[in-house]
């Protein structure tokens, strides 16, 4: 009775009343079973899994971070292009985030983050490039270079020192073994389809909608320069049209995406030379530029803390150049500085001068060949106390040799917030940060709030959340 | 003797409409529609020679569909089992010029089944099984209009036990029950950029009512009637199975449940009988039927795009003329001969290939035969689509349809005594 399709080949294997000797045998099949038996037998077969491209989403299901949040005209990080309008300073997030008013759907913590960012002309260097998909990834398949592709534009070079993960809430996690190159542009390239990544379960993963657009070799908007010029059965339009409240709808989100796939038109040609993912197997493709300021590295997770080589000296990466001249050590009642280190377990006991010990500091920029930037090398002129809680600051007196301040690395930002990082139930209030990192964060932000929150605090250092640009508490124990 | 007699067609009906329903759900079947829209009105051979227009002269068990007051003139237990074969194919021309698309030929079988018995001088019981409406068209894959339609089925069947009773002897009337079981199950292309198609299937069952009047103005000379068969809601709970070309849209389009419905059309005749002799009828039939039903099509699914098909119908008219000789010579011989003007249902502008209606010229002729308790009967009906254009493009692409089709019918029918 019915015309059965076969999944795999789209051919039928009968045809419904071609013949009439068809009809007459499926007159005799419909003859031998009840009523219900008429219904035609049509497949329903597994959904594949997706690499999610969803800006319409709320919030947005896409890789992350991308180049689309960069404004053109400033260069910097913009969440108003998602229509998240992020106030100047980060004090006012607490009205804009809480109570019967809150004019933004985000958290306190969230919208000072995000304060921070968007000071940036470019995403930090600890930064996970995190790629959504439907379902958990079997992460045998997130192979790196083969399947999990990751081009340099300036370096012209495919990144292996990366590591991938997936994680439990169905996310490819990539992440540099060390930090992201600063002002680098990285393409993200994910292998799906036939021979590339898999989900857990074996299904196959595919791309999405916007990435099928994205991947159109010609214009979507079929040469219109405007959206009143748009021909009605331009393909691409047309799509559109089907699930877009109104036409104009529909021409401006078109309009929208012809400008992102112009500005991945280079992206497929390097991850197809140099990365060696043709555009036909990316399943989603992604960048993300890396901001330019140098910045003293902060990530726990990848061992990028403070490096206490002796009982007296502690080293402090610092990806870019820095300005030796600004680098200068807190002296109590004599300087300020730019660098604080205070032995918090002391000044917890009330030894305020043991708190707050005597060094010296310099920058060493490193031999390493290739890697431009070096450490802030702390020495004390005593020994610091094994088994102490230490608090190391840097303020925005610490500058490059352009004159422009360091920028904090996000850790250091997240230890200075004013907004909590956990809500009542325990769960993280930012988004990129898990619940597990978002409880670990939140005691030392606790901790630290005790400080920042002490106006003799700033009046007796010279130091704000605002003006730090580092920012950890450690206890210290010499490496063996 | 006579209670004896009603007895025993009272346990003929009783094993035939036993045997009804596993014989005649063979009549689920879709074909290209041979009236107005998507409805098939020619269901015995009979009716076919002579256009169909027997409303006021029907005297087989068909009398069922043409018109159940007819019944109670039909003395004894009558059966008629019968196929109407069709062949169709439509032709489309784009508006811009281009190669021409042709449809696969549709070959079909429509099996009908009717029982009637007349229980007592003035009340006749019946039962018919049949289909109705359908539609079935099969456009290549890769034409022009895919998006519309690749193919297109409603398979129906209809259920309709009927009651006839005769008020005077010169006025019966009549009134019916209709169950309908429908299947639909349309493939179309997904856009351009999406490829591949997406198949949509489901059945359900509607139920209508249906009514007829039969006055004998002057008896054997001069018949009048009137039928009304109800419109009849298809609430279709159905699956689509979607197959995008390209594998990016496969996770949105997935395969998932589906409602539409589609209303059948209410259908009203008017019709006249007359016999200027003793060999010769005559009969004239008018069939209103309220295409505006068929308005539009709401297909939903549970997460992918909706899409609406608007055909806008619009209620048309047809008018059936037809001619039975009894030929002296050949007792039992009769000839028939018929014509049809069918009005589309559907405006150009609203035209689109999952029904390329048109208007239609139809030319029929027929042949009948009977012999003692036994009748068989033979008709030929040509269907001649007028040139529709498809102004809009709203609904399928800018061209012109072109459609013939040829219509077989044969009955062969029992009665007792």
């Amino acid at each position: 009775m019915s015309a059965k399709i076969g999944k795999k080949t789209g051919k039928k294997t009968g045809k419904t009343g071609r013949t009439v000797g068809a009809a007459t045998v499926a007159a005799w099949l419909v003859a031998t079973g009840p009523g219900p038996s008429c219904t035609p037998d049509i497949a329903q077969d597994p959904v594949p899994v997706s690499m999610e491209l969803d800006l319409q989403a709320s919030p947005p299901r896409a890789p992350q971070p991308t180049s689309l949040l960069i404004n053109p005209m400033t260069g910097k990080i913009d969440f108003s292009i998602t229509g998240l309008v992020i106030p100047a300073n980060p004090g006012d997030c607490a009205m804009l985030t809480t109570g019967p008013s809150a004019a933004l759907p985000i958290s306190q913590a969230e919208c000072e983050l995000d304060v921070y960012l968007q000071t940036l002309d470019g995403f930090p260097t600890v930064t996970p490039a995190q790629a959504p998909a439907t379902a958990d990834l079997d992460p045998d398949t997130l192979t790196v270079g083969a399947n999990v592709v990751v081009v340099a534009t300036k370096g012209q070079s495919v990144v292996s020192a990366i590591t991938t993960r997936a994680t439990s809430d169905h996310n490819l996690s990539v992440r540099p073994q060390r930090s992201w190159t600063l002002g680098e542009l990285y393409w993200v390239g994910v292998r799906g389809y036939d021979n590339g990544v898999r989900a857990s379960d074996g299904r196959e993963v595919v791309g999405s909608p916007t990435q099928a657009l994205l991947k159109q070799e010609t214009s979507l908007t079929c040469g219109a320069d405007a959206p009143a010029s748009l021909d009605p059965s331009c393909p691409a339009f047309a799509l559109l049209r089907q699930s877009s409240s109104t036409d104009a709808a529909a021409a401006d989100s078109l309009f929208a995406l012809e400008a992102i796939r112009l500005a991945y038109v280079p992206g497929w040609q390097v991850m197809s030379q140099i990365g060696g993912l043709p555009r036909a197997e990316s399943a989603v493709l992604w960048s993300f530029p890396i901001h330019t300021s140098s910045v003293a590295e902060l990530d726990p997770t990848v061992g990028l803390v403070p490096r206490v080589t002796a009982i007296d000296e502690i080293h402090i990466a610092v990806q870019g150049p820095v300005d030796s001249a600004t680098v200068s050590p807190f002296v109590v009642a004599q300087q300020f500085g730019s660098i604080l280190i205070m032995d918090l377990s002391a000044a917890q006991a009330g030894d305020l001068r043991a708190g707050f010990p005597i060094v010296d500091a310099r920058f060493e920029p490193s031999d390493a060949g290739g890697f431009d930037g070096g450490e802030i090398v702390i020495k004390g002129h005593d020994p610091f106390v094994a088994g102490h809680q230490y608090g190391l600051f840097f303020s925005d007196e610490l500058h490059d040799p352009s004159g422009g301040p360091l920028v904090p690395s996000p850790i250091s930002v997240l230890l200075r917030l004013r907004g909590s990082l956990t809500d009542e139930t325990g769960h993280s209030t930012i988004s990129t940060v898990s619940d597990a990192d978002a409880a670990l964060l939140e005691a030392g932000r606790l901790q630290l709030a005790t400080l920042f929150d002490d106006p003799s605090f700033a009046a007796l250092t010279g130091v704000t959340r605002e003006s730090l640009v580092y920012c950890y508490a450690f206890p210290l124990q010499v490496a063996p | 003797m006579r209670k004896a007699r009603i007895r025993l067609m009272s346990r003929l009906m009783t094993w035939l409409w036993l045997l009804l329903p596993p014989l005649t759900l063979v009549a689920i079947s879709d074909v290209p529609a041979q009236a107005s829209g998507f409805l098939i009105y020619d269901l015995s051979g009979q009716a076919l020679g002579r256009a169909s227009a027997v409303s006021a002269s029907v005297d087989e068990p068909a009398a069922v569909w043409f018109n159940p007051a007819a019944l109670v003139y039909q003395p004894g237990v009558r059966a008629s089992a019968g196929g109407i074969f069709v062949t169709a194919q439509s032709r489309f021309s784009p508006a811009g010029g281009g190669p021409e698309t042709t449809t696969d030929r549709g070959n079909y079988v429509l099996p009908t089944f009717f029982a009637s018995a007349r229980v007592a001088e003035q009340v006749a019981v019946a039962m018919g099984v049949y289909t109705a409406f359908g539609i079935g068209i099969q456009w290549p894959d890769g034409w022009l209009g895919r998006e519309s339609t690749i193919s297109a089925s409603l398979k129906t069947v209809a259920f309709n036990p009927t009651v006839s009773v005769k008020l005077h002897p010169r006025f019966s009337a009549a009134v019916g029950f209709d169950a309908v079981r429908a299947a639909v199950d349309f493939t179309n292309g997904l856009p351009a950029l999406v490829g591949g198609s997406v198949r949509l299937g489901g059945g359900t069952w509607g139920y209508g009512a249906n009514a007829g009047v039969l006055f004998q103005v002057e008896p054997e000379l001069l018949h009048v009637a009137l039928t009304y068969r109800s419109r009849v809601k298809l609430s279709f709970d159905g699956k689509a199975d979607f197959r995008p070309g390209n594998p990016d849209f496969a996770p949105t389009l997935a395969d998932q449940p589906g409602t539409a419905s589609i209303t059948l059309p209410d259908i009203i005749t008017l019709g006249v009988m007359f016999r200027p002799r003793a060999d010769l009828t005559l009969t004239f039939d008018t069939n209103l039927v309220l295409w505006s039903t068929y308005d539009r099509i709401d297909i939903n699914f549970v997460s992918a795009p909706d899409r609406a098909i608007v055909p806008n119908g619009h209620d048309a008219f047809t008018l059936r003329g037809g001619v039975e000789w009894a030929v002296n010579r050949w007792p039992g011989l009769r000839l028939r001969a018929g014509l049809i003007f069918d009005q589309a249902a559907v405006r150009q502008a609203d035209l689109g290939p999952g029904l390329p209606d048109a208007n239609r010229l139809d030319g029929a002729i027929g042949v009948g035969y009977s012999m003692g308790h036994f009748k068989a009967d033979l008709g030929y009906l040509l269907v001649y689509f007028l040139p529709a254009d498809a102004t809009s493009g709203r609904e399928g692409p800018e061209g012109t349809y072109h459609t013939l089709a040829h219509l077989v019918g044969l009955t062969l029918a029992v009665s007792w005594p």
